[in-house]
Protein backbone atom coordinates (compact mmCIF):
# COMPACT_ATOMS: atom_id res chain seq x y z
CA UNK A 1 0.00 0.00 0.00
CA UNK A 2 1.23 3.46 -0.89
CA UNK A 3 2.56 5.24 2.23
CA UNK A 4 -0.47 7.93 2.26
CA UNK A 5 -3.10 5.38 2.11
CA UNK A 6 -1.32 4.12 4.75
CA UNK A 7 -1.09 7.58 6.87
CA UNK A 8 -4.76 7.84 5.81
CA UNK A 9 -5.68 5.11 7.29
CA UNK A 10 -3.77 5.64 10.27
CA UNK A 11 -5.74 8.39 11.53
CA UNK A 12 -9.29 6.68 11.21
CA UNK A 13 -7.76 3.48 12.88
CA UNK A 14 -6.41 5.65 15.84
CA UNK A 15 -9.88 6.74 16.48
CA UNK A 16 -11.39 3.45 16.05
CA UNK A 17 -8.83 2.23 18.99
CA UNK A 18 -9.85 5.17 21.52
CA UNK A 19 -13.52 4.61 21.28
CA UNK A 20 -12.99 0.98 21.91
CA UNK A 21 -10.69 1.80 24.97
CA UNK A 22 -12.93 4.62 26.55
CA UNK A 23 -16.37 2.91 25.85
CA UNK A 24 -15.36 -0.54 26.46
CA UNK A 25 -13.16 -0.21 29.52
CA UNK A 26 -14.03 -3.33 31.05
CA UNK A 27 -12.58 -4.79 27.89
CA UNK A 28 -9.80 -3.06 28.16
CA UNK A 29 -8.69 -3.78 31.14
CA UNK A 30 -9.57 -7.57 30.69
CA UNK A 31 -7.26 -6.84 27.89
CA UNK A 32 -4.21 -5.33 29.64
CA UNK A 33 -4.64 -8.31 32.45
CA UNK A 34 -4.83 -10.95 30.31
CA UNK A 35 -2.09 -12.33 27.42
CA UNK A 36 -3.41 -11.94 23.10
CA UNK A 37 -7.05 -11.09 24.44
CA UNK A 38 -6.44 -8.80 20.92
CA UNK A 39 -4.54 -11.85 19.23
CA UNK A 40 -1.66 -10.05 18.79
CA UNK A 41 -2.88 -7.36 16.09
CA UNK A 42 -2.42 -4.33 17.62
CA UNK A 43 1.04 -5.30 17.88
CA UNK A 44 1.78 -6.44 14.14
CA UNK A 45 -0.16 -3.16 13.05
CA UNK A 46 2.24 -1.45 15.11
CA UNK A 47 5.02 -2.88 13.18
CA UNK A 48 3.72 -1.98 9.90
CA UNK A 49 3.27 1.37 10.63
CA UNK A 50 6.25 1.79 12.56
CA UNK A 51 7.75 1.92 9.04
CA UNK A 52 6.45 4.97 8.52
CA UNK A 53 7.90 6.63 11.54
CA UNK A 54 11.08 8.61 9.68
CA UNK A 55 9.71 8.97 6.34
CA UNK A 56 6.75 10.80 6.95
CA UNK A 57 4.89 13.54 8.84
CA UNK A 58 5.10 12.63 12.64
CA UNK A 59 1.85 14.04 13.50
CA UNK A 60 -0.18 11.55 11.38
CA UNK A 61 1.67 8.68 12.38
CA UNK A 62 2.41 8.80 16.06
CA UNK A 63 -1.10 9.31 17.77
CA UNK A 64 -1.56 5.66 15.80
CA UNK A 65 1.71 4.13 17.25
CA UNK A 66 0.90 5.76 20.86
CA UNK A 67 -2.68 4.10 20.79
CA UNK A 68 -1.56 0.88 19.67
CA UNK A 69 1.35 0.76 22.08
CA UNK A 70 -1.27 1.11 24.82
CA UNK A 71 -3.39 -1.87 23.45
CA UNK A 72 -0.21 -3.97 23.16
CA UNK A 73 -0.48 -5.56 26.50
CA UNK A 74 2.44 -8.03 26.32
CA UNK A 75 5.01 -5.32 25.11
CA UNK A 76 4.28 -2.58 27.05
CA UNK A 77 4.75 -5.19 30.17
CA UNK A 78 8.38 -6.68 28.65
CA UNK A 79 9.29 -2.98 27.87
CA UNK A 80 7.93 -2.09 31.04
CA UNK A 81 10.40 -4.80 32.73
CA UNK A 82 13.35 -4.34 30.30
CA UNK A 83 13.00 -0.36 31.79
CA UNK A 84 12.28 -0.51 35.19
CA UNK A 85 16.18 -1.75 36.40
CA UNK A 86 15.60 -5.21 36.44
CA UNK A 87 14.04 -5.27 39.09
CA UNK A 88 11.05 -7.83 38.64
CA UNK A 89 7.86 -6.11 39.36
CA UNK A 90 4.98 -7.70 41.16
CA UNK A 91 2.30 -7.59 39.15
CA UNK A 92 0.41 -4.87 40.18
CA UNK A 93 2.51 -3.23 41.99
CA UNK A 94 4.05 0.46 41.18
CA UNK A 95 7.66 1.30 41.08
CA UNK A 96 7.94 4.46 42.84
CA UNK A 97 11.06 6.53 43.26
CA UNK A 98 13.46 5.00 45.43
CA UNK B 1 -24.66 46.99 0.08
CA UNK B 2 -27.25 45.86 1.41
CA UNK B 3 -28.54 44.89 -2.03
CA UNK B 4 -25.59 42.95 -2.60
CA UNK B 5 -25.91 41.25 1.21
CA UNK B 6 -29.82 40.35 0.16
CA UNK B 7 -28.11 38.56 -2.53
CA UNK B 8 -25.65 36.28 -1.32
CA UNK B 9 -28.29 35.44 1.40
CA UNK B 10 -30.76 34.68 -0.96
CA UNK B 11 -28.89 32.12 -2.56
CA UNK B 12 -26.90 31.11 1.35
CA UNK B 13 -30.09 30.88 2.60
CA UNK B 14 -31.52 28.66 0.54
CA UNK B 15 -28.22 26.41 0.31
CA UNK B 16 -29.05 26.74 4.57
CA UNK B 17 -32.63 25.62 4.51
CA UNK B 18 -31.83 22.46 2.77
CA UNK B 19 -29.04 21.98 5.20
CA UNK B 20 -31.54 22.61 7.86
CA UNK B 21 -34.10 20.06 6.23
CA UNK B 22 -31.21 17.59 6.12
CA UNK B 23 -30.23 17.83 9.77
CA UNK B 24 -33.38 17.51 10.46
CA UNK B 25 -34.27 14.39 8.65
CA UNK B 26 -30.66 12.97 10.45
CA UNK B 27 -32.17 13.59 14.06
CA UNK B 28 -35.31 11.82 13.37
CA UNK B 29 -33.63 8.82 11.51
CA UNK B 30 -30.75 8.78 14.70
CA UNK B 31 -33.48 8.95 16.90
CA UNK B 32 -35.50 6.20 15.47
CA UNK B 33 -32.49 3.80 15.40
CA UNK B 34 -31.62 4.65 18.86
CA UNK B 35 -35.02 3.26 19.91
CA UNK B 36 -34.49 0.09 18.63
CA UNK B 37 -32.10 -0.56 21.24
CA UNK B 38 -33.03 -2.74 24.28
CA UNK B 39 -32.11 -1.37 27.46
CA UNK B 40 -30.87 -4.41 29.71
CA UNK B 41 -32.46 -4.34 32.67
CA UNK B 42 -30.78 -5.40 35.56
CA UNK B 43 -31.14 -9.29 36.31
CA UNK B 44 -29.65 -9.61 32.57
CA UNK B 45 -33.19 -9.87 30.70
CA UNK B 46 -34.06 -7.67 27.85
CA UNK B 47 -35.88 -5.06 28.76
CA UNK B 48 -37.74 -3.84 25.59
CA UNK B 49 -40.64 -1.72 27.66
CA UNK B 50 -38.70 1.17 28.14
CA UNK B 51 -38.92 3.90 25.33
CA UNK B 52 -40.72 3.50 21.99
CA UNK B 53 -40.32 0.94 19.85
CA UNK B 54 -40.22 1.73 15.81
CA UNK B 55 -41.60 -0.60 13.48
CA UNK B 56 -38.93 -2.64 11.31
CA UNK B 57 -39.66 -4.35 8.13
CA UNK B 58 -41.47 -6.90 8.62
CA UNK B 59 -38.56 -9.38 7.47
CA UNK B 60 -37.29 -8.31 10.71
CA UNK B 61 -38.35 -10.41 13.41
CA UNK B 62 -37.68 -9.17 16.97
CA UNK B 63 -38.32 -11.12 19.78
CA UNK B 64 -37.51 -8.84 22.88
CA UNK B 65 -39.15 -11.56 25.04
CA UNK B 66 -36.28 -14.49 24.62
CA UNK B 67 -33.73 -13.93 26.83
CA UNK B 68 -31.47 -16.56 25.15
CA UNK B 69 -30.11 -14.33 22.38
CA UNK B 70 -28.66 -11.30 24.35
CA UNK B 71 -29.16 -12.03 28.04
CA UNK B 72 -26.08 -12.17 29.96
CA UNK B 73 -26.60 -11.56 33.68
CA UNK B 74 -24.73 -8.45 34.77
CA UNK B 75 -21.45 -9.86 36.75
CA UNK B 76 -21.26 -7.22 40.47
CA UNK B 77 -18.07 -6.67 41.09
CA UNK B 78 -14.56 -7.42 38.51
CA UNK B 79 -14.88 -10.78 38.81
CA UNK B 80 -16.56 -11.35 35.85
CA UNK B 81 -14.87 -13.79 32.93
CA UNK B 82 -14.29 -12.99 29.92
CA UNK B 83 -17.57 -13.78 28.02
CA UNK B 84 -19.68 -11.77 30.35
CA UNK B 85 -17.54 -8.44 29.78
CA UNK B 86 -20.03 -7.14 26.63
CA UNK B 87 -22.88 -7.61 29.10
CA UNK B 88 -21.96 -4.31 30.80
CA UNK B 89 -22.98 -2.27 28.66
CA UNK B 90 -26.76 -1.25 29.99
CA UNK B 91 -28.13 -1.70 26.24
CA UNK B 92 -28.57 -5.30 24.07
CA UNK B 93 -27.79 -4.65 20.40
CA UNK B 94 -30.40 -3.80 17.99
CA UNK B 95 -31.54 -6.66 16.06
CA UNK B 96 -30.39 -6.32 12.56
CA UNK B 97 -32.00 -4.85 9.73
CA UNK B 98 -32.71 -5.88 6.34
CA UNK B 99 -29.21 -5.96 4.42
CA UNK B 100 -30.21 -4.14 1.26
CA UNK B 101 -31.72 -1.28 3.51
CA UNK B 102 -28.99 -1.29 6.35
CA UNK B 103 -26.41 -0.97 2.75
CA UNK B 104 -28.99 1.68 1.28
CA UNK B 105 -28.82 3.89 4.53
CA UNK B 106 -25.02 3.50 5.12
CA UNK B 107 -24.57 4.51 1.59
CA UNK B 108 -26.12 8.12 2.12
CA UNK B 109 -25.25 8.33 5.53
CA UNK B 110 -21.55 8.17 3.96
CA UNK B 111 -22.74 11.01 1.43
CA UNK B 112 -23.86 12.78 3.80
CA UNK B 113 -20.89 12.58 5.68
CA UNK B 114 -18.62 13.30 2.80
CA UNK B 115 -20.68 16.72 1.90
CA UNK B 116 -20.05 18.59 5.56
CA UNK B 117 -16.64 17.25 6.04
CA UNK B 118 -13.81 19.39 5.37
CA UNK B 119 -11.52 18.69 2.30
CA UNK B 120 -8.75 17.26 4.65
CA UNK B 121 -11.23 14.33 5.62
CA UNK B 122 -12.40 13.45 2.39
CA UNK B 123 -9.61 12.76 -0.12
CA UNK B 124 -6.21 11.20 0.72
CA UNK B 125 -4.20 13.56 -0.95
CA UNK B 126 -5.60 16.73 0.96
CA UNK B 127 -5.53 14.30 4.39
CA UNK B 128 -1.54 13.61 4.04
CA UNK B 129 -0.77 17.33 3.24
CA UNK B 130 -2.37 18.86 6.61
CA UNK B 131 -2.89 16.16 8.56
CA UNK B 132 -3.27 18.71 11.65
CA UNK B 133 -5.64 20.93 10.71
CA UNK B 134 -7.99 17.71 10.70
CA UNK B 135 -8.07 18.39 14.70
CA UNK B 136 -9.51 21.77 14.50
CA UNK B 137 -12.87 20.66 13.26
CA UNK B 138 -13.26 18.43 15.89
CA UNK B 139 -12.77 21.16 18.54
CA UNK B 140 -15.38 23.39 16.45
CA UNK B 141 -17.59 20.18 17.16
CA UNK B 142 -17.25 20.15 20.61
CA UNK B 143 -18.52 24.22 20.98
CA UNK B 144 -21.52 23.27 19.02
CA UNK B 145 -22.09 20.18 21.18
CA UNK B 146 -22.29 22.83 24.40
CA UNK B 147 -25.39 25.25 23.16
CA UNK B 148 -26.89 21.94 22.00
CA UNK B 149 -26.95 20.13 25.50
CA UNK B 150 -29.71 22.12 26.97
CA UNK B 151 -33.08 19.28 25.90
CA UNK B 152 -35.93 20.16 27.57
CA UNK B 153 -37.76 17.26 25.65
CA UNK B 154 -37.24 14.09 28.00
CA UNK B 155 -39.13 11.20 28.22
CA UNK B 156 -39.10 8.25 29.62
CA UNK B 157 -38.28 6.80 33.18
CA UNK B 158 -35.09 7.57 34.64
CA UNK B 159 -32.09 5.28 34.79
CA UNK B 160 -31.54 3.50 37.79
CA UNK B 161 -28.11 5.08 38.99
CA UNK B 162 -26.72 1.68 39.58
CA UNK B 163 -26.51 1.04 35.50
CA UNK B 164 -25.29 4.51 34.96
CA UNK B 165 -22.29 4.83 37.73
CA UNK B 166 -20.30 1.84 36.19
CA UNK B 167 -19.04 4.26 33.56
CA UNK B 168 -17.08 7.10 35.67
CA UNK B 169 -17.06 10.23 34.37
CA UNK B 170 -14.82 10.81 31.62
CA UNK B 171 -13.85 14.36 32.20
CA UNK B 172 -10.98 14.17 30.06
CA UNK B 173 -12.37 13.17 26.62
CA UNK B 174 -10.47 15.29 24.48
CA UNK B 175 -11.53 16.80 20.40
CA UNK B 176 -10.05 13.01 19.45
CA UNK B 177 -13.34 11.86 19.89
CA UNK B 178 -15.92 14.06 18.09
CA UNK B 179 -19.26 12.32 18.40
CA UNK B 180 -18.67 10.86 21.51
CA UNK B 181 -17.32 13.27 23.36
CA UNK B 182 -20.60 14.81 25.32
CA UNK B 183 -22.03 12.95 28.00
CA UNK B 184 -25.25 14.06 28.27
CA UNK B 185 -27.56 12.75 30.97
CA UNK B 186 -30.39 10.20 28.92
CA UNK B 187 -33.81 10.76 30.17
CA UNK B 188 -32.97 13.10 32.53
CA UNK B 189 -33.40 17.11 33.09
CA UNK B 190 -30.49 18.58 32.23
CA UNK B 191 -28.79 17.00 35.38
CA UNK B 192 -25.21 15.74 34.63
CA UNK B 193 -24.82 11.97 35.58
CA UNK B 194 -22.21 9.58 34.96
CA UNK B 195 -21.03 9.52 31.45
CA UNK B 196 -23.31 8.36 29.50
CA UNK B 197 -24.04 7.74 25.45
CA UNK B 198 -25.34 10.46 23.79
CA UNK B 199 -26.09 8.21 20.64
CA UNK B 200 -28.26 6.45 22.67
CA UNK B 201 -30.75 9.61 23.15
CA UNK B 202 -33.97 9.58 22.54
CA UNK B 203 -35.16 12.49 22.79
CA UNK B 204 -35.10 15.15 19.89
CA UNK B 205 -32.35 17.76 20.54
CA UNK B 206 -33.18 21.14 19.27
CA UNK B 207 -30.64 23.60 17.60
CA UNK B 208 -30.76 27.17 18.44
CA UNK B 209 -32.11 29.33 15.79
CA UNK B 210 -27.97 31.06 15.59
CA UNK B 211 -26.78 27.64 15.05
CA UNK B 212 -29.37 27.03 12.28
CA UNK B 213 -28.17 30.13 10.20
CA UNK B 214 -24.48 28.83 10.43
CA UNK B 215 -23.25 26.83 6.94
CA UNK B 216 -20.78 25.78 9.63
CA UNK B 217 -22.41 24.63 12.51
CA UNK B 218 -24.81 22.94 9.69
CA UNK B 219 -22.58 20.90 8.33
CA UNK B 220 -20.95 19.82 12.14
CA UNK B 221 -24.52 19.08 13.27
CA UNK B 222 -25.22 16.69 10.00
CA UNK B 223 -21.95 15.29 10.52
CA UNK B 224 -22.52 14.50 13.87
CA UNK B 225 -25.92 12.77 13.06
CA UNK B 226 -24.99 10.92 10.57
CA UNK B 227 -22.55 9.51 12.39
CA UNK B 228 -25.17 8.95 15.03
CA UNK B 229 -26.83 6.83 12.28
CA UNK B 230 -23.88 5.09 11.28
CA UNK B 231 -23.25 4.27 15.18
CA UNK B 232 -26.24 2.14 15.31
CA UNK B 233 -26.22 0.43 11.60
CA UNK B 234 -22.90 -0.62 12.80
CA UNK B 235 -24.17 -2.45 15.79
CA UNK B 236 -26.96 -3.91 14.39
CA UNK B 237 -26.06 -4.70 10.78
CA UNK B 238 -22.23 -4.88 11.58
CA UNK B 239 -21.30 -7.03 8.58
CA UNK B 240 -22.37 -4.18 5.97
CA UNK B 241 -20.63 -1.70 7.73
CA UNK B 242 -17.46 -3.81 7.72
CA UNK B 243 -17.15 -5.04 4.43
CA UNK B 244 -17.42 -1.21 3.38
CA UNK B 245 -14.21 -0.21 5.36
CA UNK B 246 -12.87 -3.49 4.57
CA UNK B 247 -13.35 -2.64 0.82
CA UNK B 248 -12.27 0.35 0.53
CA UNK B 249 -9.18 -0.54 2.39
CA UNK B 250 -8.08 -2.91 -0.10
CA UNK B 251 -8.90 -0.84 -2.94
CA UNK B 252 -6.54 1.89 -1.07
CA UNK B 253 -3.85 -0.79 -1.27
CA UNK B 254 -4.46 -1.98 -4.21
CA UNK B 255 -4.79 1.09 -6.73
CA UNK B 256 -1.58 3.32 -7.69
CA UNK B 257 -4.35 5.97 -8.52
CA UNK B 258 -3.28 9.50 -7.07
CA UNK B 259 -6.28 10.71 -5.31
CA UNK B 260 -9.04 8.98 -3.59
CA UNK B 261 -11.84 9.14 -1.82
CA UNK B 262 -11.66 8.18 2.44
CA UNK B 263 -14.64 8.82 3.73
CA UNK B 264 -15.52 4.95 4.00
CA UNK B 265 -12.51 4.28 6.18
CA UNK B 266 -13.58 6.95 8.29
CA UNK B 267 -16.46 5.29 8.95
CA UNK B 268 -14.97 3.21 11.49
CA UNK B 269 -14.43 6.45 13.76
CA UNK B 270 -18.00 6.05 14.35
CA UNK B 271 -19.04 2.61 14.60
CA UNK B 272 -19.91 0.93 18.08
CA UNK B 273 -16.40 -1.43 18.31
CA UNK B 274 -16.51 -4.38 20.42
CA UNK B 275 -13.17 -6.14 21.25
CA UNK B 276 -14.13 -8.89 18.17
CA UNK B 277 -15.02 -6.15 15.66
CA UNK B 278 -11.69 -3.92 16.67
CA UNK B 279 -9.82 -7.27 16.55
CA UNK B 280 -11.71 -7.66 12.72
CA UNK B 281 -10.44 -4.41 11.88
CA UNK B 282 -6.92 -4.53 12.79
CA UNK B 283 -6.75 -7.79 11.03
CA UNK B 284 -8.18 -6.15 7.96
CA UNK B 285 -5.93 -3.18 8.21
CA UNK B 286 -2.45 -5.40 9.04
CA UNK B 287 -3.37 -7.79 5.95
CA UNK B 288 -3.72 -4.58 3.69
CA UNK B 289 -1.20 -2.43 4.96
CA UNK B 290 2.70 -3.47 3.83
CA UNK B 291 3.74 -1.68 1.33
CA UNK B 292 4.42 -3.20 -2.24
CA UNK B 293 7.16 -2.07 -3.85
Amino acid sequence: MRRDAQIAIAGPLRTAVWNWIEFHQEEFDDAQQHHRRLEGTPERVFDLLYELVDTSNKAAVWPALTVLMCVSNDRIRSEYDLHSGGIPVAHGRKVGPQ
Amino acid sequence: MTEEHQNTDASGFRMIEVLQSQLFILKVLSIAMACRWKRRSEDGRPDSSMGKRSNGPPSVSSAPESPAGSGHRIPRGRQASSEYLGSLSPWVEPSPLDENCARYILSVMVMFLRQAAPPQQRLMSAANLDFNASYHDLESIESVEVTTSLDIFHTGPAIPPSVGSYYPRAEATRAKLPLFMRNRPLHMPSIRTAATFPQHSVSYERTSSILCSSNLSMNTLIAKFSGRVVYHLSASNWPVVFSRIKGKIHVLASTSEEDLDIMDVRLMTHCWLDRARLVQLLQGASLQLPVVT
